[in-house]
């Protein structure tokens, strides 16, 4: 019976950088945006939420 | 089972009344059911002591689409409309004092964009030459015969009719208009702010601020230079002529009359029940009323999901347009177009509507931007002789964050002819005789539009093709929906395409599912 190996750290390594690096630009972006920007993103995700359920109406 | 009629259609607007021509021309039996006691809907006037203002609807765009529909029909559209050009489109009072009146004529427009800014003559030639290509792609349908009403919905007969030789150039200049916000489209061909509002303030008539708006709403301008029309008796003349050809092909049409809810049982709809308690059956109902009139009111006993409901009161409405109506003791000369637009700043008029859409605040008279139409201008008989009717367009939120509009309706109406008396129309206080303030809440009330936004749902991209209401709906068998809640939108076109849809698919699915 086989056992599950552990996946090498060192082959996960540059993907979690890459995540960390991501939500950090991310972050300093978000923090640079003024109200007006951030208004807009947020009415944007909502629509992008409602999309998929107005293709039934 | 016997049904009453082969079809009921609620709402007598011109989605309904479109549909119900065409069904009635095909031989059935159709019922057309309106609450108020006219015909039009949002495309109507109603008459005070001889005042007939416009409700909604102001002028004729895109007039080819009417002679289509009329080919449709095998008829000839001289025979029922009588309309004469609007020139000049607009007469626009700046903040800085001038007035300047747009003409039709595009070289005659050039000599006014040279007088403003003479740099921006470049780009708007170039504007004429981009849009311009564009129009004579659309119009590539005016050369094909309009093939037989239920081939209408078929792809292969709709390239067919659009094909022509004229869509090719069109193509990379309807990209750059489609992939681009009103915003950013107007400024890459003007650069001057006054030239950036008279091309780019077309928003208004999509209750948009503009960095939300289709580019392609820039058609509009350009479409004004090719020939805006109004019809004489106003445009209530359009709903009115399109009910006659329905009622002499055989369709029933009742006035003052209620629906309360559609009949659905086994997921079909089978009918209707009026507001008095009658009951009337039918093969199939077209629904042609705001999607949340249809979905809170008349199918509100349906048994739908629950996230039907959700989701159509989160599809957001367009921006209000609150309205108030003049009826003046004797003419004003300052009044010098059909359709006059008293502007501020480019940059006050972002803020406005910015603030509008997000935070709901209402500005003050001073700060607003006007749209004043003179449906005598053009037919003396909208007006008592040698009186005056005007009707006022403003922009303002449904929900106030300090007010009540039916608190403050009339002052603030008030407040703005003030304003208007002293800007641009001296002696305009005065002379006013009759005055009937229209805020959104009132709109509401009067012809069922939700959060009183005449300009129907939101015309933005996540809420247009796929994401509007579906001619057929897809919840409840033999229920179909037209109107400015569905496809394309907004403006009398839009409705007369969405009925024009509808009827074929209805026809389509005739021999199949409803015979």
């Amino acid at each position: 019976m086989g056992t599950l190996s552990k996946p090498p750290l060192r082959s996960t390594l540059p993907l979690i950088t890459c995540l960390c690096l991501g939500a950090c630009l991310g972050a300093a972006w978000a923090m640079h945006l003024d109200d007006e920007q951030r208004r807009r993103i947020k009415k944007n995700l909502f629509e992008l939420r409602e999309l998929p359920f107005r293709i039934f109406i | 089972m016997d049904y009453d009629y082969d079809v009921i259609i609620i709402g007598a607007g011109i989605g309904g009344l479109t549909a119900a021509s065409l069904l009635a021309k095909d031989g059935l039996k159709v019922l057309v059911l309106e609450r108020l006691d006219r015909v039009g809907g949002c495309c109507s006037n109603y008459d005070v002591n001889g005042f007939k203002p416009e409700v909604g609807a102001v002028f004729v765009i895109a007039h080819e689409f009417y002679y289509k529909l009329f080919e449709l029909l095998d008829l000839r559209l001289e025979d029922y409309l009588d309309w004469s050009l609007i020139d000049p489109v607009y007469q626009i009072y700046l903040e800085d004092g001038r007035d300047v009146a747009l003409p039709r004529d595009f070289d005659a427009m050039a000599q006014v964009v040279k007088e403003i800014a003479p740099g921006d003559l470049d780009g708007y030639y170039r504007y004429c030459k981009d849009l311009g290509k564009i129009h004579k792609a659309l119009l590539g349908f005016m050369k094909h015969p309009m093939p037989e009403i239920r081939k209408v919905t078929k792809l292969t007969s709709l390239a067919k009719l659009f094909a022509s030789k004229e869509a090719i150039p069109g193509f990379i200049p309807s990209q750059k208009v489609a992939l681009s916000n009103l915003e950013k489209l107007v400024s890459k061909y003007f650069k001057d702010p006054t030239l950036q509002l008279i091309f780019g303030w077309e928003n208004m008539y999509a209750g948009l601020p503009a960095h939300r708006c289709l580019g392609m709403f820039s058609m509009i301008t350009y479409m004004g230079h090719v020939g805006y029309y109004y019809p004489k008796g106003g445009m209530i003349s359009i709903p009115k002529a399109i009910a006659r050809i329905a009622q002499d092909f055989g369709a029933e049409l009742r006035l003052e009359a209620e629906v309360d809810s559609i009949i659905v049982k086994d997921g079909e709809a089978k009918g209707v029940k009026l507001a008095d308690g009658e009951v009337l059956t039918a093969r199939a109902v077209i629904s042609n009323t705001h999607s949340r009139f249809t979905y809170f009111n008349l199918l509100r006993d349906a048994g739908l999901p629950g996230w039907v409901n959700r989701t159509v009161r989160r599809q957001p409405c367009s921006i209000p347009a609150p309205m108030f109506y003049v009826g003046l003791s004797e003419r004003l000369d300052s009044v010098k177009a059909h359709m006059s637009l008293v502007a501020q700043k480019r940059e006050k008029v972002d803020n406005v509507w910015t603030d509008f859409y997000d935070r709901g605040l209402m500005y003050r008279a001073a700060d607003g931007m006007y749209l004043v139409i003179d449906p005598s201008h053009g037919d003396p008989d909208l007006a008592p002789p040698g009186k005056q009717v005007l009707y006022t367009i403003y922009i303002g939120p449904y929900n106030l964050k300090y007010d009540n509009w039916d608190d403050i309706a009339d002052d603030w109406a008030w407040e703005c002819i003030d304003y208007l008396d002293k800007r641009c129309y001296p002696g305009l206080k005065q002379r006013v005789e009759w005055m009937d303030s229209v805020p959104p809440t009132e709109l509401e009330r009067r012809l069922n539009v939700a959060e009183g936004a005449f300009f129907g749902i939101e015309m933005s991209l996540p809420n247009l093709g796929p994401f509007r209401l579906n001619y057929r709906s897809l919840l409840i068998d033999r229920l179909y929906q037209a109107g400015q809640s569905t496809n394309p939108g907004v403006g009398v076109p839009g409705a007369m395409i969405s009925g024009i849809a509808v009827a074929s698919l209805l026809l389509n699915d005739w021999p199949k599912k409803l015979a």
